[in-house]
């Protein structure tokens, strides 16, 4: 058990992780920091049943969601039930506003392709911070619901309203700037 | 009340977060059957899903390496802590 070792072999894998979730260097190297840290204080614990990559990036998954957690209450950050921004993608008379054509495409083509997840990027960077971090956390880092609860202090049903709602906005940001206007 | 459209669209969002009721699923599908502007939605989230899946299960990860001086940082960081 050497954490130096483990900085040499697997410091870039783990920074480049910590970036992909929290688009900050300075906070990534601190979530490097932290990870081994925490992974040296409990090496006992490190049973090699997994990989030890596999056991570090679950180290820095918790760490990274306890950051999100302090971050949240500090600033603060809501999104509040009560206005309901999903009148926006309709109609008075109730009908869709900007028309959803059907995407005719090919998923794995699209994960794989650079441009696209730029595009994604951008569009997941316009949504209302609360809605970001909440459907990040499900659809990026996989988190099961009671989680995604616990970390932004909320309840599942404001969890499926915040998350319909980002579903909403990337649906159409993406049909806008990816898939072409019906 | 709520217009059909917009009530199914959460629905069909709901329905990758949870079990939906029998109820609803009768009032989502017999919409869908009616809608085609919302079998596009629902069409759209599921490519959307499993887009997601994909990034999830093949890490794409940005290209970037940690700077020395970070390196170096830590190194003193870990040897405090032996």
């Amino acid at each position: 058990m050497n954490p130096e070792l483990w900085l040499q072999e697997h410091g870039d894998y783990l920074f480049r992780y910590a970036i992909s979730r929290l688009h900050d260097s300075e906070l990534a190297t601190d979530m490097v920091q932290e990870t081994l840290l925490a992974a040296w204080r409990g090496h006992e614990r490190f049973k090699g049943n997994s990989s030890l990559r596999t056991w570090l990036v679950g180290i820095m998954k918790h760490k990274i969601i306890d950051h999100i957690r302090k971050e949240i209450r500090q600033r603060n950050i809501g999104d509040k039930l009560e206005n309901d921004p999903t009148s926006e993608y309709f109609s008075e008379d109730g009908s869709w506003q900007s028309k959803p054509s059907s995407w005719q495409t090919n998923p794995e083509a699209l994960y794989n392709n650079d441009e696209f997840r730029k595009v994604l990027h951008q569009c997941m960077q316009h949504l209302p911070e609360k809605q970001r971090i909440v459907f990040e956390m499900r659809e990026l880092l996989g988190d099961d619901s009671e989680q995604i609860c616990k970390t932004n202090d909320i309840t599942p049903t404001h969890l499926h309203v915040l998350i319909h709602r980002a579903r909403l906005s990337l649906q159409k940001c993406l049909q806008q700037h990816w898939f072409g206007e019906s | 009340m709520k217009h059909a459209c917009q009530q199914a669209s959460q629905l069909t969002s709901d329905s990758f977060e949870r079990k939906l009721s029998w109820l609803e699923r009768i009032r989502l599908y017999t919409h869908l059957a009616m809608c085609k502007l919302c079998r596009s939605y629902n069409h759209n989230l599921h490519i959307m899903h499993d887009i997601f899946s994909g990034m999830r299960n093949h890490e794409h990860l940005p290209k970037a390496s940690l700077p020395e001086t970070s390196k170096a940082q830590i190194l003193e960081a870990i040897k405090k802590e032996r």
